[in-house]
């Protein structure tokens, strides 16, 4: 995870890397998925984010896009997330 | 029977305008006159007199009054605005408003003409027994019989603020102008004494002082004031707009402690300006010290004009009437019959051309005054070898770090200003664009704001990008804002100062500045061409040039002539005192050569290979310019008008019309701007052609939404 930013405007923003583990229903039968997404978050809530310990399991939602005109490489932004405990 | 006068009134038209008076005198010549205009009134200048006149008596009106109690303004000022309002075909009224004090021209008061510092007279000593002892004069003549010599002010103040007892004293012949004195003066170097044996006190010769960095120009020109005002003449000395600052003032000061010094600049109030002026133009002025516009201070007992970084850009008006103080100061003084000192470590090459063809006298100064102290060693970082991260290389970071636990400062020069240079939309291409100019709008971080440089539009930072809604927008590039920001994580525990314009707004500011620095109370300074110039600080031994390639190819001719004067001079300030100093260009040309000129010190290399290639190409000084510039709302109005002015031309011999075109900066401040660039050969051949042409460019239909003006000897084309 990146150290927290501000946008020129002073929008907090925070930028790193999630990874994904969960198990799929693929065509009937169960399978592992294993992915990683490049993500960023602005906002409010990028603060309390960036001070989240590495490892923390969350849930997210939000949108992809791709990362700028020059590259399609996709970014999750992430809009909403909720910490799960276990 | 009524006379007329012909009154130069401050507008763009270039003639002169007729009113009845009952009587003109000769020596209503270059005074101010106050005339009916249209439904109001104006203030111009008595510039002819006249038995008749060209206006139908009917439609001739009267002048008002003549104002004002000042002198009238002398035929040799008259002349010399004359000549600047033909040589670069400004209106005379024109002309006449920006070289006279503006606003209401303040009565003339005692105190002005009063010397400023007084001694006794053996008459006054004599006197001073017989004088009753409540009388003030008494107590004025007692106070310098007992203490000696005194300031003007010392004794206004002893009498209550009143100048009648004082103007009585001199009146009588019992006071007198104090001799003059001079402060504390260092030992010259042999260098030094030999370039004051060559200047001449009288009669007109021109020199080019080409002093390195630290060489103790300044000490020179010092030297030189001295000679005149101890012969109690007056002396002119110009500097660049950025360089005339308190301190150069004070510097003055202290070694002129008796002598009135008049300062002339555009910081000056009005009132101010106008006393000083009229103090001048009465012999009571002994020093004037200014910037561009003080060459039009009128001075009867001139002796001596200094003009200081005589290459410095600012010498030439850029607006209105296109000036050059410093040719107008050569003009000044071959006709006065003074002698003149340009001064420079980078002479502008005009200049080192004419010592080169001998019509200046070329005087050097090549070692620095401060025994020990050298010119600082100059490397090049080669940024294709180390990549450099937010601007700074790890070899100049190196430095920086070294330095500063060696307890000295350092300077990191970039000429921009700003965070950075634009704020873009990575996701949709959206740059901050002007909407006035073709530029764009730079990014200030500090006070969250898009501004561009050349119009001066300003708005908020956008809190999402206005074409896509991206709130991840970013700056690009790097200006000094943002390099402080860099420089301050790196260094956390550094003491950092930024100046530029933006942090430093008033001379007061950049006194606190500069004081700051002196006392050693900042490591690392950041700062744009600001601090380039003039400033002496003695603990400075690094210095660091973040973006010197920005210039190295620009389409510009005269643009490797101002860089190099730009790195020698930011060089210079590094190693003034005994401390050896060293400079850092960060390049990713480092086979150019102008940076091989750059590392030997060597000007006279460079201007050689400068002039060469000007000469191949045709360009000043081996060609006169002209530049013709129109702007309009719209391109084609202001090319199809430069068209039109193109074809009254026709094909004169011994000029060259270009075609017109689109200005490089091509919209300012929502005005399309074109070009017409002619060129001559010969000085005089342009002149001839200019007078006829501009006289047509007048009675040429033009659009009202355009505006036209003439650039004679342009800076820039």
């Amino acid at each position: 995870m990146g150290v927290l930013r501000y946008t020129p405007a002073g929008a907090p923003v925070v930028e790193g890397k999630l990874s994904h583990r969960s198990q799929c229903l693929e065509a009937g039968i169960a399978r592992n998925v294993e992915c990683d997404f490049a993500f960023l978050l602005i906002g409010p809530q990028a603060a309390l984010f960036a001070a989240l310990p590495l490892g923390t399991q969350l849930v997210c939602a939000g949108f992809v896009a791709r990362r700028s005109r020059h590259s399609s490489a996709p970014v999750l932004h992430i809009t909403r997330f909720d910490v799960k405990d276990n | 029977m009524a006379a007329i006068v012909r009154v130069a009134l401050p507008l763009p038209l270039p003639r002169l305008f007729d009113y009845s008076a009952p009587q003109a005198l000769n020596e209503h010549l270059g005074r101010r006159v106050r005339v009916p205009w249209g439904r109001s009134e104006a203030l111009g200048l008595i510039w002819e007199i006249a038995e008749h006149s060209e206006v139908a008596p009917e439609k001739l009106r009267a002048i008002l009054a003549l104002e004002g109690e000042q002198p009238a303004l002398p035929a040799d000022w008259r002349a010399l605005v004359e000549f600047t309002g033909s040589y670069y075909h400004a209106a005379l009224g024109e002309v006449a408003a920006l070289a006279a004090p503006g606003g209401s021209w303040p009565a003339p008061r005692l105190v002005d003409r009063l010397p400023n510092w007084l001694s006794i007279t053996p008459a006054g000593r004599d006197a001073l027994p017989g004088l009753a002892a409540r009388l003030v004069t008494r107590r004025l003549l007692a106070r310098l019989e007992q203490d000696g010599p005194q300031a003007l002010r010392d004794l206004l103040s002893e009498a209550s603020g009143t100048d009648a007892k004082l103007a009585e004293l001199m009146e009588r012949g019992w006071v007198e102008a104090a001799p003059f004195v001079t402060g504390e003066r260092p030992d010259l170097t042999p260098d030094q004494a030999a370039v004051l044996e060559a200047v001449p006190a009288s009669g007109y010769a021109p020199f080019l002082l080409h002093g390195i960095t630290g060489s103790g120009k300044t000490e020179i020109y010092l030297r030189l004031v001295e000679r005149a005002l101890a012969a109690g003449r007056q002396a002119l000395v110009l500097v660049p707009e950025i360089a005339l600052t308190p301190q150069l003032a004070a510097r003055f000061e202290s070694r002129f402690p008796r002598a009135r010094i008049v300062l002339q600049h555009s910081g000056v109030a009005e009132g101010a300006r106008a006393r000083g002026f009229f103090a001048a133009l009465g012999g009571h002025a002994d020093l004037v010290l200014g910037t561009r516009l003080a060459v039009f201070t009128p001075l009867p007992r001139l002796a001596l004009i200094v003009v200081d970084e005589e290459h410095d850009a600012s010498f030439k008006q850029q607006e209105g009437v296109r000036y050059s103080a410093r040719d107008l100061a050569i003009l000044r003084a071959s006709r006065a019959g003074v002698p003149i000192v340009l001064g420079s470590a980078t002479p502008a090459l005009e200049s080192w051309q004419h010592a080169r063809s001998k019509r200046y006298r070329l005087l050097s100064l090549a070692r620095r005054a401060v025994p020990g102290a050298r010119l600082p060693e100059v490397r090049l970082i080669d940024l294709n070898r180390h990549a450099a991260r937010e601007g700074l290389s790890e070899p100049l970071l190196a430095a920086l770090t070294q330095n500063l636990a060696a307890g000295r400062q350092s300077l990191v020069f970039l000429n921009r200003r700003g965070y950075a240079p634009v704020l873009a939309c990575a996701a949709c291409g959206w740059v901050s664009r002007c909407d006035h100019c073709s530029a764009n709008r730079v990014l200030h971080l500090a006070e969250r704001s898009l501004r561009c440089h050349h119009c001066g539009a300003a708005a908020p930072v956008p809190a999402a990008c206005p074409g896509c809604g991206n709130q991840d927008i970013r700056g690009y590039g790097r200006g000094t804002q943002r390099i402080e920001e860099m420089l301050q994580q790196r260094f956390p525990q550094a003491r950092i100062l930024r100046l530029d314009r933006d942090s430093v707004r008033s001379a007061r500011d950049l006194e606190q500045s500069v004081a700051a620095v002196r006392a050693h109370a900042v490591d690392i300074l950041v700062g744009t061409q600001m601090l380039a110039k003039g400033h002496d600080f003695p603990q400075l031994t690094l210095v660091g040039v973040l973006n010197a390639d920005a210039s190295l190819h620009s389409a510009d001719y005269r643009a490797p002539e101002r860089l190099f004067a730009q790195l020698v001079q930011v060089a210079g300030r590094a190693g003034r005192a005994g401390e050896p100093g060293s400079v850092l260009v960060q390049t990713q040309f480092p086979q150019h050569p102008l940076f091989a000129s750059l590392l030997r010190h060597d000007y006279p290399g460079f201007a050689a290979a400068q002039l060469a290639e000007r000469r191949a190409a045709g360009f000043p000084p081996f060609a006169y310019h002209a530049l013709l510039a129109a702007d309009d709302p719209q391109m084609q109005t202001a090319l199809d008008w430069l068209t039109a002015a193109r074809a009254l031309a026709g094909t004169p011999e011994w000029v060259n019309l270009f075609d017109p075109v689109p200005m490089r900066m091509t919209r300012l401040a929502n005005r399309e701007r074109a070009q017409l660039l002619v060129e001559s050969p010969a000085r005089r051949r342009l002149q001839e052609f200019l007078e006829v042409w501009v006289r047509g460019l007048y009675a040429l239909t033009t659009p009202r939404t355009l505006r036209w003006h003439l650039d004679v000897d342009p800076a820039e084309i």
